[in-house]
């Protein structure tokens, strides 16, 4: 476990959780904000959740902008640094400057578990040989540990970081049923340095030598002029994010097979966050689990009450009509193709995207095929599990054979050709 | 006797199991006794035949005759177009396949 | 005719890129027999009992003298110098090989024909009344409609894995022509009570093992609302059509098991939800199909009747050719030409590349480069100036699809039967033959009048028995082909479904068994006026039980 060092300062209460409906409700909020207000979002979440709310700031090299907005919005909100023990000499020194400069009350450093180090990393170089592990031990226990007691809270990520952040929102729900929030979601680089030079703020003292992204001093390397600004960050080595910004059941840094991540979503595959609905499963607590309709139908007060992320799955024969209205609850719906031959899910799609509306994930699982994903795609599903290797090669590869001409008016993002009315092309 | 069949994957012509092979011919169809069906699925693994099956037969003394009417019109070629059969040239060639 | 525009053709050359690569992965071993067969036969092609083979739509039975010489081609180069026109309006190729087939493919489309939907578990080529366009009893031409509903229906991501497979046929005219009564959805033009055209929604027809007659299940939708209508049927019938047994899943058995009031409630429900959005059919856009669709530049001329009692004297096979083959045109001085695809002794909707060269000859030269496909495996030449008869008539012969016996009891449908299908439990082809070569001699086919016999090798019923004024139904009784003669079916706006009289036949009894039908129909005939489906009604069944069994 890890360890707190400022625990006089961390509220540590884990008895109130933000019920589910609310957490909805934040959901909502997306959109809702002007895309640079950034201290308006942080109002909001502020009022949401008074006193359950702490900010994670790795001190780096946009920091500043964030922790500048929390500042105008309560010094003493409580701001969270992960002191890996890998970091630049630098980065420390940033954190007390930034402390005077914005007048912050509440920095708490967060250490590594000695018990952990000793037992993983005795010589100190995991990162090297497994770098997922290492972040595990140094970011990801001590911010779960820490992050326990609170309802939400706020980081510093951007859209623009990378591609697999393309949709970031201000609201999040994370898996542990709380509340994720991104004021800065909408920031590009060139934002985000306009609003340090307008407000004048310190630099970290290495962004000047050509860090854009400083993390651990041994996985950030510089990044060349024009280059993705996280390409600096574990340089080489296939991984994209560390584990404290994966949101799913605790499986996080643990290092994936390739073959385990079988959810093709956004281009590329990646973990799963949701598991399968079992036997002998409680629907009032089970989380980031596609509940069946029949279970929902037969529970429907318990799932509603459950505090979880869940999904929900609906299998051929299941009248959508019946779930129309709670569809909202779903973090995910899984469209379940048991044969590939058996083509019902495709109007269970069609009605749950376009004739409800439902903006959540919608998923295909169950006897997923190359040859069927494009049809899939264009009655609103957008997530695939796939397990058939051949399907996989061809996803990955960008190579499904598919006609991308279409006659018949279908789903909501296919815009018409030329003049004919019907004629279309996905957008 | 049992014979297997099936189709050619490539051009879908009727084929037969010689025992070593795949052939247009009845007369080349070997009996496979019990062991048609690992043939047939290693043959169709193998991509050397599709929609392979088992059916009863016979032997006589022009070779191996399939026991129903469907595989032998299906040996021989349409009943009612001679032209195009296996042997185009014989005019009594399909007199056992009715 | 419709000609493809960009788009069309973008679209149908993806999908014969798409398809080439479905092939190529199953060559390739990527996907098995398992997942290819839905993909392949969603693209028309089966494995059939000699080899694989290919089913090329004519979209609603139109097409050009380009796109038949294509046929022609395809059938010389890669098949073996023939097709079979089937009853769905279609072409079969009975040899392609698996490795041709996007050659096959790339070529159809290079003519704008496809084979996209012409079988599978999904909406198939939409069909129509082959005199579409030229009949003088129209109400409307349906093509514009057809190529509508063929796009609409056309790779429909939502309705590709139905139940089973779905066929829509409709009418423009007051005769239906295209056994509307027995399709999963029978569309007829009618105008309503305020003059306004639309149509009649017929629904759950079908034959096959259990056949019923269509059910109406909406008297009249406009044409605006007609794609929404359909959707909305769609979608009941996939959500709710069985998929537990494959002999129970066509719609007809859930109209059946549901009832017609319970099936139009809930396609009701769905349709409050669909109408009036985006599948709208504006009427600017049925204008720009229409008018692909106008009537050629027809001569002004006057009608001129034939005298055919003269033709007769001085060549009764002429004589004959024009008393049964023509069919009344909307415009004096022209006809429309049933080209029949039946000689005596063939097998029917067989042509060689060399007949279907020379009719597309005829096509470009004397009807405005259009030809039809029948229901019934005719070809039509359906604009032909009646001064032109003559010329047409003697390339006819030539070719040898001369024979004046359209609508006539050697006019006959059949399936290809066990001789080529794997489905099938006895041959259907060489009854076909037998009875053709029966009943040849004119008089006596002049005689019987009006008797539609159809001829099915199994119990799917593609040679459609069940609607033959006498049906043949093959089937296999321990190890042995036999067939049972059915008796009163029809396919038209009177449709009704064959009794079975009794017991099957071994194939060498059924030409005498149908002689003595035959027999007794002329012998109880009010007169010659009475076709042998009206006295049959009259009569009721017990006199023609008695001619194939006895009174025993």
């Amino acid at each position: 476990m890890a360890t707190v060092s400022a625990v006089a300062s961390s509220p540590l209460h884990s008895a109130h959780k933000p019920d589910p409906l609310r957490q909805l409700g934040i959901m909502s909020l997306n959109g809702m904000f002007d895309e640079m207000d950034g201290v308006a979002v942080l109002k909001q979440a502020k009022e949401i959740l008074p006193d359950d709310l702490a900010i994670v700031s790795s001190f780096g090299a946009d920091s500043a902008v964030l922790l500048h907005m929390v500042a105008q919005v309560d010094v003493a909100l409580p701001v969270y640094f992960l002191e890996t023990g890998k970091h630049f000499a630098e980065t420390l020194t940033y954190v007390e400057t930034l402390k005077q400069h914005l007048g912050l009350t509440n920095i708490i450093t967060l250490v590594p578990d000695p018990k952990d180090l000793a037992r993983f990393d005795p010589n100190g170089d995991l990162w090297e040989n497994d770098p997922d592990s290492c972040c595990h031990i140094r970011k990801t226990e001590p911010l779960d540990a820490a992050m326990e007691g609170y309802g939400g809270w706020v980081t510093g990520r951007k859209r623009y970081q990378t591609k697999e952040r393309g949709v970031l929102p201000h609201f999040e729900l994370t898996s542990d049923d709380r509340i994720k929030v991104n004021p800065l979601a909408y920031f590009s680089d060139v934002e985000v340095n306009a609003y340090k030079l307008k407000h004048g703020l310190p630099e970290h003292p290495l962004f000047a030598k050509g860090y854009k992204s400083i993390g651990c001093a041994p996985c950030t390397t510089i990044v060349a002029e024009g280059e993705d600004p996280r390409a600096g960050r574990w340089r080489g080595l296939n991984k994209k994010e560390c584990g404290i910004h994966f949101d799913f059941n605790g499986a996080i840094a643990k290092p994936m097979a390739a073959e385990d991540l079988t959810l093709f979503k956004d281009g590329a595959f990646i973990a799963d966050p949701f598991r399968v609905w079992t036997e002998g499963d409680d629907p009032a607590s089970v989380r980031y689990t596609h509940i069946p309709v029949t279970v929902f139908l037969a529970n429907r007060d318990a799932v509603l009450a459950n505090p979880h992320p869940v999904g929900l799955l609906v299998s051929p024969g299941d009248r959508v009509e019946d779930v129309e209205k709670d569809l909202g609850r779903f973090a995910s719906v899984a469209i379940n193709f048991p044969g590939f031959t058996d083509g019902r899910g495709y109007s269970s799609a069609r009605m749950i995207v376009e004739r409800y509306g439902y903006k959540g994930e919608v998923r295909a699982v169950g006897d997923v095929l190359a040859d069927q994903i494009p049809l899939m795609r264009r009655c609103g599903i957008e997530a695939f599990v796939v397990k058939h290797e051949p399907t996989r090669k061809a996803l990955e590869a960008g190579a499904l054979a598919t006609v991308d001409v279409f006659y018949q008016p279908v789903g909501k993002t296919e815009v018409p050709l030329g003049t004919r009315p019907f004629l279309r092309r996905a957008v | 006797m049992k014979l297997l069949t099936g189709n050619d994957l490539k051009t879908g012509f009727v084929t037969w199991w010689t025992g070593a092979d795949w052939s247009l011919h009845i007369e080349d169809a070997a009996d496979v006794g019990e062991g048609g069906e690992a043939i047939a699925a290693a043959e169709e693994g193998a991509r050397r035949v599709n929609a392979p099956y088992i059916i009863a037969g016979e032997a006589t003394t022009d070779g191996p005759r399939p026991a129903h009417i469907k595989d032998r019109i299906r040996a021989l070629g349409p009943t009612v177009r001679p032209d195009l059969t296996l042997k185009p040239a014989d005019p009594n060639a399909g007199d056992w396949v009715i | 005719m419709y000609k493809y525009d960009e788009y069309d053709q973008q679209m149908v050359d993806a999908r014969v890129a798409e398809f080439s690569d479905q092939v190529r992965r199953r060559l390739a071993g990527e996907i098995t027999e398992d997942q290819f067969k839905p993909l392949r036969l969603m693209n028309g092609l089966y494995l059939q009992l000699h080899a694989y083979m290919l089913r090329v739509a004519v979209p609603y039975g139109t097409m050009s003298s380009k796109q038949l010489r294509m046929l022609g081609h395809i059938a010389r180069t890669y098949d073996r110098n023939y097709g079979h026109f089937t009853t769905r309006q279609n072409i079969q190729f009975n040899w392609p090989k698996l490795r041709d087939i996007p050659k096959i493919l790339e070529l159809l489309a290079s003519v704008e024909m496809h084979a996209i939907q012409t079988s599978g578990n999904c909406i198939r080529n939409i069909t129509t009344d082959q005199f579409a366009g030229a009949a003088a009893d129209e109400i409307l031409d349906p093509r514009p409609v057809a190529e509508i509903l063929r796009q609409w229906s056309s790779l429909h991501p939502e309705f590709l894995y139905l139940p089973r497979k779905f066929k829509i046929a409709m009418s423009g005219a007051t005769h239906d022509r295209a056994a509307i009564r027995f399709h999963d959805i029978g569309l007829q033009a009618t105008t309503n009570a305020e003059g306004e055209i639309g149509w009649e929604v017929w629904v759950g027809g079908g034959l096959g093992r259990t056949p019923i007659i269509g059910k109406l299940i909406n008297p009249h939708v406009p044409h605006e609302h007609l794609l929404a209508y359909l959707e909305s049927i769609l979608r009941v019938y996939n959500r709710y059509g069985r998929r537990d047994n494959k002999y129970k899943a066509r719609i007809k058995i859930l109209v059946h098991e549901e009832g017609i009031d319970n099936i139009r409630a809930q396609v009701e429900e769905e349709f409050s939800h669909v109408k009036g959005g985006v599948l709208t059919l504006p009427q600017d856009e049925l204008d720009r199909i229409g008018a692909y669709f106008a009537a050629p530049a027809f001569e002004r001329l006057n009608s001129s009747a034939i005298d055919v009692a003269r033709e007769k004297i001085i060549n009764p096979s002429y004589g004959r050719w024009l008393d049964n083959n023509l069919n009344a045109h909307q415009r004096p001085g022209y006809v429309s030409v049933t080209v029949s695809l039946k000689p005596i002794g063939g097998a029917p909707g067989d042509a060689t590349s060399e007949q279907m060269e020379a009719i597309a000859d005829l096509a470009e030269r004397y009807s405005f480069d259009e030809l039809r496909v029948s229901h019934e495996q005719n070809l039509v030449l359906p604009h032909v100036k009646i001064a032109d008869l003559p010329a047409i008539y003697e390339k006819l012969v030539e070719i040898g699809f001369a024979e004046g016996n359209a609508g006539l009891i050697t006019d006959m449908i059949a399936c290809p039967g066990l001789d080529f299908c794997a489905l099938a439990n006895a041959r259907s082809i060489p009854i076909a033959q037998e009875l053709s070569r029966k009943f040849a001699a004119p008089e006596r086919q002049k005689q019987i009048g009006d008797l539609k016999i159809k001829i099915s090798g199994c119990i799917n019923a593609c040679g459609h028995h069940h609607v033959g004024h006498i049906g043949i139904l093959g089937v296999e009784k321990k190890g042995t082909e036999l067939y049972q003669i059915t008796v009163g079916g029809d396919a038209t706006e009177q449709a009704s479904i064959g009794d079975i009289l009794g017991h099957g036949f071994v194939a060498e009894d059924v030409p005498d068994a149908i002689e003595r039908l035959v027999d007794t129909y002329i012998a109880r005939r009010e007169s010659e006026a009475e076709p042998f489906i009206a006295a049959f009604r009259r009569l009721g069944k017990e006199p023609f039980k008695e001619a194939l069994y006895g009174n025993g």
